[in-house]
């Protein structure tokens, strides 16, 4: 009886720890998956396309071109999150795109938007920093701490401008409950 | 004599206690990994469609030779040959892909800028993507095509301004730029672009305005 119970536990222990793995083949989802739902017009999917070749994942290498071109064309279609990513693509390198992605991402209602136009403008990366303009996002993101940092660096009537321009796109742009 | 009677009943309880340390100390963590089966994903999934005339799998046929993914080595010779069928019976990624290959050439193959340029000029045809992006290369110049064409960049916009708030507004940078500000007062008009439309109005006369603001209306419908 002893006998019979040793075995069974025993064997239960060991076939519970040993494990055999198979090693899994290499990713190919960009290539196998993702592409011909987004030939046959998966718009969603497209994005997760996107991603894989900005990253070089699923198969592919990493190719900004192609990652670009479908960010491009989602962005235009209304996608907020292309829109974004499209802005912090070009935010090293290009000030005037990067602000055009983000007010665009801002114009639909994205509130992350304002506060990457603030840190836009504030960045030494891409041109001489642009406190004003900083200060009118701020307050357009209704954002006081940013607000008071960029208030030190001007002098009253520019942050006087800052107030009217800020108040002139809210009121173009009124607040979406999200 | 009482050990004696209690020998062969302690064997059990000793081999309990042995078979379960040992599993738990050192056969228990035990883990046996395998090698990966024979890879035949492109081999069984894209090469019968590919040579049935398949355009996606065609495709991605030709994207995994390029990125030597699903099994296949890289090869980009194969790659470009299988990508120019899927161009040529119309796949708008492959021609798009196909230029990308071309424009940045390969082992063995140098750079063929113009007829890189010809296929991301048939890509454009056929995806808003694809001519904004061809538009934004050959406006700023620079890799993977190294080509500045500001006239041809404008073609692609206008081409595009129907759909694409984008291209409304770089028509309007475009128009600025060479110092026709009526013509870029209207591209900013139709592209919503306030801040512009606000900056460029301080600086014009009201009648060079009202008449933009006329042809922005007459465009749109």
């Amino acid at each position: 009886m002893m006998r019979i119970f040793a075995v069974i536990l025993g064997s239960l222990t060991l076939s519970a720890c040993i494990s055999v793995h198979q090693t899994p083949l290499p990713d190919n989802s960009a290539v196998a998956i993702y592409y011909p739902k987004v030939a046959s017009g998966d718009r969603p999917t497209e994005m997760v396309l996107a991603t894989s070749y900005q990253r070089g994942s699923g198969g592919v290498a990493a190719n900004e071109a192609e990652s670009l071109r479908r960010w491009l064309d989602l962005a235009e279609g209304g996608n907020q999150q292309a829109q974004m990513i499209l802005g912090s693509h070009y935010q090293a390198t290009d000030r005037e795109k990067s602000a055009y992605w983000y007010r665009r991402a801002a114009d639909a209602g994205n509130k992350h938007a304002l506060f990457s136009l603030t840190q836009l403008y504030t960045s030494a990366r891409n041109g001489a920093p642009d406190y004003q303009t900083a200060l009118k996002w701020a307050y357009a993101a209704d954002n006081a701490y940013l607000a008071n940092l960029y208030q030190k660096q001007l002098p009253p009537e520019a942050q006087a401008e800052a107030r009217r321009q800020a108040d002139d796109w809210k009121r173009d742009h009124p607040a979406k409950d999200k | 004599m009482s050990v004696d009677r209690h020998y062969p009943a302690a064997w059990p309880r000793r081999l309990t206690l042995l078979v379960g340390l040992a599993s738990i100390v050192g056969l228990g963590c035990m883990s046996i990994r395998l090698a990966p089966p024979a890879d035949e994903r492109a081999a069984k999934q894209f090469v019968p469609a590919a040579e049935k005339g398949g355009r996606v799998a065609q495709y991605q046929l030709a994207s995994s030779y390029r990125y030597g993914s699903s099994g296949l080595p890289l090869d980009m010779n194969k790659a470009a040959l299988w990508m120019r069928k899927s161009a040529e019976a119309g796949n708008g990624d492959a021609q798009f892909a196909l230029g990308d290959m071309l424009a940045k050439g390969w082992g063995g193959t140098p750079p063929a800028p113009d007829e890189a340029l010809a296929w991301f000029r048939r890509a454009a045809e056929s995806h808003l993507g694809n001519r904004l992006w061809l538009a934004e290369q050959l406006d700023k110049g620079g890799p993977p095509l190294g080509v500045t064409d500001r006239a041809a960049a404008r073609e692609l916009y206008l081409a595009a301004a129907g759909p694409s708030r984008l291209a409304r507004h770089r028509l309007g940078q475009m128009a600025e730029r060479a110092g026709s500000m009526g013509e870029a007062l209207k591209w900013y008009v139709l592209a919503a672009s306030d801040d512009e439309v606000a900056r460029l109005e301080k600086g014009m006369k009201r009648p060079d305005i009202e008449r933009a603001r006329q042809e922005a209306a007459r465009w749109k419908s």
